[in-house]
């Protein structure tokens, strides 16, 4: 007995020695793991580019194990956003989050701000121009900029230098191009310029995405009407003049003709309207459900397109992955997912001189009567002001 | 009505709520927190960042810019306060007929029936109100289409939903229902015996209605006007969806500057004219309690 005691004392002495250091090991292992994750994650906070902290590989492991990222203020049916974050999500095992997906640029602006320090501030925002420059400049009396954290893609260098933040904070990311859809099945002329929409088989059925003082695609169909009736870049008064006698001659229908949901398409009560290609692409595919054929054309004249800016938040939880996600959609795979969902692409012009844009993308996205016309953040306040202040008495 | 014995019930139970007030405040802590938090504050905050300007300071340019006669906020103001007033007194006047209807009608069960369904409809109103208009009398909608099978289309004739007066219709689908529910109590207590004493005196029908029925009535259609003018004054999204800002209302344009795609830099803009609703509302919510303590006379 006693002898076997002793036996099983050695024994469980050296289970209890070996079970110790295996332990021991284990937590050594782990805390090196994390301190190592920390350490990159820590690395990649402040990482300007992909070479900082690695390269590809050690961006996507540390990426893996932030296991998170928030995205903000992406609907689905914008841009193909509902197959980029499912494909990115796929690829790399990350939870994509979209808070507030039918949020504002300024929301999201207010998210980074607000936000900071909680799990659902936003890692990546994608925000019209003027909020970019707003998110570095800062808004006084509100919050001092920048609230971006700067970093520059692998294709940084295929941008033009006026598409980009020079430190880094933000970039064109994506472009629509101004256009009608129409709904074939009812319309018998197909429309194919701004002038054609003032005929009266359009009466009451000519609507806009939402109101221009507040809605990017509303303001840029004035834009677009402006460069089409005599007037310019820097002269937005002929496209509210447009709108005016849209209005005069009853044609024009104020309801949200895309801001709340396709249902004034699919009910009919507007039978065309002026937004970007890529929402005009995602109404097509919806209404195709509801057996209405929406035709897009880009209208004859001069095209107007519109960057939207990316750029990471200065506060993101989950820094790896937000650039992980700018590298995936800069590559020419995120850009093709833009392509195919009627967004032009920043990196366009390199990626058909490499050969890279992917067929389906190809013929998305309808061929252009010439180079679009594009606004500078100046051009674009000056005009806004007087969209605000004139636009009310001109369709009211 | 009652005489002594009830004075003496009255003086018990004020003692006995005398002894229980420390108790009762508890109860109403959670009450008062939310609207603190989410009522106070955020008016708290609007107030004073219309006094900033762009560059952080305090100043007054906004407030100039808002009451200045070359922006277009001014007339928004207008436009808001003339919606509210017409919606608010269409509704008041033909929610005071029925209301008079309701109360004559011997049913329990319609009276019940009506109640119910006025408390559901007061409360509806938003995107999905306007889409139900628009599928029903908007240009493409079903009553519109059998009116132009019969001969008439009514856009064909001027009339639009997307308008001022489309507009002024679709408040009346919920401002209605809420006269009813306001009015009642008070059309309820117009009692009857009244009208057989003011008979038994020798009064006609028309001086009992100059000397009783629309005194007494008065204090509460006013308090009923002032709570459809500040429901009618803010309501946001049912205008949004319908006009897009074509009819210029002041929410829509506050939404604009503060949560919109277009304007950057212009909060505080937004925030002033979020305070001047707040002074309007505020006046009529005002008016509002003061009429109400007297109809609390009424009604006890």
């Amino acid at each position: 007995m006693y002898r076997g005691s002793g036996q099983r004392w050695r024994k469980a002495a050296a289970a209890g020695a070996a079970g110790t250091t295996l332990a021991a090991l284990g937590v050594i292992a782990g805390s090196a793991s994390i301190a190592s994750a920390a350490s990159s994650d820590a690395c990649w906070a402040t990482a300007v580019n992909i070479n900082s902290c690695g390269g590809m590989s050690a961006l996507v492991a540390a990426a893996k194990a932030e296991g998170t990222i928030n995205l903000t203020a992406d609907p689905t049916t914008w841009a193909n956003y509902g197959n980029i974050m499912k494909d990115f999500g796929a690829k790399y095992r990350l939870k994509v989050n979209d808070f507030n997906p039918d949020g504002s640029s300024a929301e999201e602006l207010s998210e980074i701000n607000l936000d900071k320090g909680k799990s659902d501030e936003p890692d990546v925002v994608d925000i019209g121009n003027s909020f970019a420059v707003e998110g570095v400049a800062g808004e006084p009396g509100s919050f001092t900029g920048p609230i971006f954290s700067p970093y520059k893609v692998a294709e940084w260098s295929e941008l033009p230098a006026a598409w980009k933040n020079a430190s880094g904070y933000w970039a064109f990311d994506y472009s629509g191009v101004m256009a009608i859809g129409y709904n074939a099945s009812v319309v018998k002329t197909p429309p194919t310029s701004f002038a054609s929409l003032l005929n009266p088989e359009f009466k009451n059925a000519v609507g806009l995405s939402n109101n221009p003082t507040a809605s990017n695609a509303g303001f840029s169909a004035v834009y677009a009407a402006a460069l089409n009736n005599g007037g310019s870049l820097n002269n937005i008064q002929p496209g509210i003049a447009f709108f005016k006698k849209l209005s005069s001659v009853g044609n024009y229908n104020p309801v949200e003709a895309g801001g709340a949901g396709d249902a004034p398409m699919a009910d009919k009560t507007v039978l065309a309207t002026l937004d970007w290609t890529y929402n005009q692409i995602s109404w097509k595919q919806e209404l195709q459900k509801t057996g209405i054929d929406w035709k897009i054309v880009i209208p004859a004249g001069k095209p107007y397109a519109s960057y939207y800016s990316m750029a990471i938040s200065a506060w993101a939880p989950h820094p790896a992955a937000a650039r992980l996600f700018l590298e995936y959609m800069y590559s020419p795979t995120g850009q093709n997912l833009w392509l195919e969902g009627g967004a032009v692409p920043a990196t366009i012009t390199a990626m058909q001189k490499a050969g890279t844009v992917s067929k389906a993308a190809e013929s998305a996205v309808p061929a252009l009567p010439g180079p679009p016309e594009i606004a500078s953040v100046a051009q674009e306040s000056a005009a806004q002001k007087v969209v605000v202040a004139d636009w009310s008495s001109a369709v009211s | 009505m009652s005489g002594v014995p009830a004075t003496r019930v009255n003086n018990a139970g004020r003692a006995a709520r005398r002894g229980r007030r420390p108790w009762a405040l508890i109860g109403v802590v959670p009450f008062f927190a939310y609207v603190i938090i989410f009522l106070v504050v955020p008016a708290a905050a609007v107030m004073v960042e219309a006094f900033r300007a762009n560059d952080g300071s305090i100043s007054l340019t906004n407030l100039a810019t808002v009451l200045s006669s070359k922006q277009p906020w001014l007339h928004s103001y207008a436009i808001s306060l003339e919606l509210s007033a017409i919606s608010a007194v269409i509704a008041a006047v033909l929610g005071l007929v029925g209301t008079v209807a309701l109360v004559s009608s011997p049913s329990r069960v319609v009276r019940r029936l009506v109640t119910t369904g006025c408390g559901v409809l007061a409360n509806t109103g938003g995107v999905p109100l306007a889409f139900a208009f628009i599928a029903t009398i908007g240009n493409a909608g079903v009553v519109t289409h059998l009116l132009a099978d019969i001969g008439f289309d009514p856009y064909d004739h001027g009339f639009s939903l997307y308008s001022f007066a489309g507009l002024v219709i679709v408040y009346l689908y919920f401002l209605l229902p809420l006269v009813i529910l306001l009015m009642l109590p008070p059309v309820e207590a117009l009692r009857h015996e009244w009208r057989e004493a003011a008979a038994t005196l020798g009064a006609s029908s028309r001086s009992y209605w100059q000397k009783v029925g629309f005194p007494v009535l008065t204090p509460p259609f006013i308090a009923t006007l002032m709570v459809l003018f500040m429901d009618a004054f803010a309501a946001y999204a049912t205008a949004q969806a319908l006009t897009t800002g074509s009819v210029p209302l002041v929410p829509i344009e506050i939404g604009s500057l503060l949560a919109g795609n277009v304007v950057t830099n212009q909060a505080n803009l937004g925030d002033a004219l979020g305070l001047g609703m707040i002074v309007i509302v505020g006046a009529a919510g005002a008016l509002y309690v003061f009429v109400q303590r007297k109809t609390a006379r009424w009604l006890r």
